[in-house]
């Protein structure tokens, strides 16, 4: 085994090989957004007047937005401000920038945010070896599509020396099968029946395409959390613990839940860094409901530069600040008995699991158009047909394992749920999974959190 | 070492074999679920998607077989509704195999890549493209299947693609007996030793190799295959031409069919039948050839070569005396050194793509017509 400083040395390497194999000029930008916070770190270490340390960070958080600003938002504010200008019938001649979008950016630079946020507040001493911070900047399970790890968890584990053990290997596998059968099995053969759909609404049932909203929920899920899952497994066989990025999401009770079980690392960032830094809920009760509504509209411009991410968040925001608004009144709700509980239980669960389900669709749609075709067919044209007969046992055939594991994952209260399988259950679930793979998997579609 | 072979390497291994084992089990309830195949026996593609009932031969709704599926009313291709709706333009694509589709990836057949083409080129229009085809139709079953099974879907276009091998092989067969519609998907398969039929699971891989595999071991792969199939072949040297009474027999089964579908007010377009077989020489496709002997085993390669031209000629005629439209595309799939034709005359994805344009030119005019 090498040396811990060899073993970091040889993961910034392959880090830096895995994220330019895409696109060998961005490494620059990595490497100077890592170089630039890496030096405001101890800059701000070493300023004694809290003015400085301020200045510091907000000279960081310039540098991090710009660059974000630049790759990501660059063309989208531009193209919008022409057309509002046209209009009015002025032609405003605003270059727009022709250059993709540096993949991961949004995840390495929030990363690179947060480290320098916790040094600012006193949370974390600022790593003394460049070496270590760029290694945790560009760690490459998580790179491009996090999760977003904070540098108070990540950081100690890159600088101190890690323990590679057999169970780790172990799990580390599980987790990397598990997402790989999530990305593989599940999303990539829902992306089949959403993309059929999306493409020409019009021509399905409001059943039907009500299915391909389903199946775009488990799409998005299990494209993501399966590569949450891979990134988790590869850091575990290295000795590594990534934070936990979903928590069984849809069996979420309230939209305040499901932000708390649903891309963890962005969530609890956006609280940490944005909330909280606006006032959170202490500055009265209007502050709050303004604090959660920028906190979700930033959170879903942060997916993307088009409309469809400003609907959703804005939705999001809406989402959170009505639940808060009802939450007096729902807590007082009685359930004498256990039927009245579960009813009641199994209803806010089907509100919940629907409200997220038209988030989606505003998140996939692409045009305002789209999601009228969409909502006019779901309310006025329902009618299930043969098509939606189809789609809906497709849909259960991806989903049918992963609704049992995590049946059983929300049963036993736990998320590491194949060590506890007894040793039979444990074959058939892996052999079942592998067949399914090897029958069934779709060839690969693209992460959909790549492009974010 | 020896402490990490029996706490490590041994347990892995029985893990692994008793994967296995459970993976074949879970290929065997999957068609058993899917497929209704049976669970302990070998099972193949005719008992999967053919169903003979008191009209004759139809494709099984809902069969589902390796690649293959059909849908609720036995045809290959998307869901449709029996009826058909007043603003709905139906178009039916008759034919054989080449028409059903063998050797296409999924949804790449002509009639699918045409029903794709139709979409973008006329959106605002609502046209539906329903593939008839059953593997091995020939002209003579043509006419049975379209009055039991097509005429209730009131197609207002039939598009017919037929197969013409059937009359220069099995001639008496023919005369004498309705065996017209023979499933020909079938690759050589030796009967297993075990009595449950050999592995599915090897099935299943080398179905996932084939589709979603590295381009350059697949067709490695294939080439193998192929070579040993084409060794092991026993071939017949007969070589019927097409004689006077065959060629009277083929007119006047075309005149009926064209008459029929005429009295149902149905607009027909007849298609040439197209091939790559001018472009071989000898042995240089063995693949193509060991393909085609190996459901019409008497037809020689001058006779095959011979009486392509000849059938199609007819096509030309009698599409031209009863004014029906023709598809020209005999030599369509002839360019050397191209990759449309898989084995001579069905076609790959790049070649159905051709088919589908061209079908789309003659369409085109009559659309927009309407």
């Amino acid at each position: 085994m090498l040396a811990h400083r060899w073993q970091n040395r040889l993961l910034l390497v392959a880090s830096y090989i895995f994220y330019g194999w895409w696109d060998w000029r961005f490494l620059f930008l990595l490497a100077l957004s890592t170089g630039m916070d890496f030096s405001l770190g101890l800059m701000i270490e070493r300023f004694q007047k809290n003015s400085h340390k301020k200045k510091c960070l907000v000279f960081s958080m310039i540098l991090n937005l710009t660059f974000l600003g630049i790759f990501k938002y660059f063309n989208f504010f531009a193209e919008n401000l022409h057309s509002l200008f046209s209009t009015f019938g002025i032609n405003l001649p605003i270059p727009l920038l022709h250059f993709m979008l540096p993949v991961g950016i949004s995840f390495y630079t929030f990363q690179s945010m947060s480290y320098i946020i916790d040094v600012y507040r006193g949370h974390l001493k600022p790593s003394r070896k460049l070496e270590d911070f760029a290694l945790f900047v560009s760690f490459f399970p998580q790179l491009v599509a996090g999760p977003i790890n904070r540098a108070t968890d990540l950081l100690p584990r890159v600088q101190n020396p890690r323990t590679v053990t057999w169970d780790g290997v172990g799990q580390g596998c599980t987790l990397i099968f598990w997402g790989l059968f999530k990305k593989i099995y599940i999303a990539d053969n829902c992306a089949k029946l959403v993309t059929e759909a999306f493409h020409n609404p019009s021509l399905h049932s409001g059943a039907s395409l009500l299915v391909t909203v389903y199946a775009f929920a488990f799409q998005i899920y299990c494209d993501f959390s399966g590569y949450s899952d891979v990134a988790r497994g590869l850091a575990k066989m290295m000795g590594f613990e990534l934070m936990i990025n979903f928590n069984l999401p849809y069996f979420s009770l309230n939209p305040t839940e499901f932000w708390r079980r649903w891309h963890i690392s962005l969530s609890t960032w956006l609280k940490d860094y944005l909330y909280i830094g606006l006032g959170g809920n202490r500055k009265g009760v209007f502050k709050t409901y303004r604090n959660l509504f920028i906190t979700m509209f930033l959170g879903g411009i942060w997916h993307g530069a088009a409309w469809n991410y400003v609907i959703w968040g804005s939705y999001q925001g809406l989402l959170l600040i009505v639940h808060r608004l009802t939450q007096p009144w729902l807590a007082k709700i009685h359930t004498p008995n256990k039927i009245s509980l579960w009813s009641w239980t199994a209803l806010r669960w089907v509100v919940t699991f629907h409200l997220i389900c038209l988030g989606w669709l505003f998140f996939r749609c692409h045009s305002l158009s789209q999601i009228q075709i969409f909502l006019q067919n779901i309310f006025c044209n329902f009618s299930p047909d043969s098509e939606t007969r189809l789609w809906a046992s497709k849909l259960f055939s991806y989903i049918f394992v992963l609704l049992a594991v995590q049946f059983y994952q929300l049963a036993k209260n736990d998320l590491a749920f194949y060590p506890r399988l007894p040793r039979l259950i444990r074959i058939a679930f892996v052999s079942l999974a592998l067949y399914l793979l090897t029958a069934y998997g779709a060839t690969s579609e693209t992460f959909i959190y790549f492009q974010f | 070492m020896k402490k990490f072979i029996q706490k490590k390497l041994l347990p892995l291994i029985l893990f692994s074999i008793l994967t296995l084992i459970g993976m074949e089990i879970w290929a065997r309830l999957d068609d058993w679920i899917r497929c209704d195949a049976p669970l302990l026996s070998e099972y193949s593609e005719e008992k999967m998607l053919i169903v003979h009932d008191s009209l004759g031969v139809r494709g099984k709704p809902n069969g589902r077989f390796e690649k293959w599926s059909l849908n609720s009313l036995g045809f290959r291709g998307p869901e449709i509704k029996a009826e058909k709706s007043p603003h709905v333009l139906r178009i039916a694509t008759m034919g054989a195999s080449e028409t059903f589709g063998i050797y296409e990836s999924v949804n790449k057949e002509w009639p699918r890549q045409l029903a794709e083409n139709l979409k973008i080129e006329f959106p605002n229009q609502s046209i539906e493209v329903v593939n008839t085809a059953l593997p091995g139709m020939t002209l003579e079953s043509a006419l049975k299947f379209y009055r039991n099974r097509i005429a209730f879907l009131r197609p207002d276009i039939v598009l017919f693609y037929v197969n013409v091998l059937p009359f220069l092989d099995w001639p008496k067969a023919l005369k004498t007996k309705d065996v017209s519609i023979v499933t020909k998907i079938t690759s050589v398969n030796k009967k297993s030793r075990f009595s449950f039929g050999k592995p599915r699971l090897i099935t299943k891989l080398n179905q996932a190799l084939h589709t979603r595999g590295p381009k350059k071991l697949v067709d490695q792969y294939e080439a193998n295959k192929v070579m040993r199939r084409y060794l092991g072949f026993n071939r017949h040297g007969q070589n019927p031409e097409l004689d006077s009474s065959q060629m009277k027999q083929f007119k006047a089964l075309l005149h009926d069919f064209i008459d029929t579908l005429h009295s149902d007010g149905i607009t027909l377009i007849l298609s040439e039948h197209a091939h790559a077989l001018s472009v071989w020489k000898g042995d240089t496709h063995p693949k193509g050839w060991l393909n085609l002997w190996q459901y019409y085993p008497a037809i020689s390669e001058a006779g095959l070569k011979g009486s392509y031209p000849q059938l199609n000629s007819l096509f030309r005629e009698i599409g031209a005396q009863s004014g029906c439209e023709v598809v020209h595309q005999e030599n369509l799939l002839q360019a050397p050194d191209s990759n449309f034709a898989a084995d001579g005359i069905h076609f790959t994805d790049k070649g159905a793509t051709l088919v589908a344009e061209n079908f789309l030119k003659v369409l085109r005019p009559i659309l927009m017509q309407r």
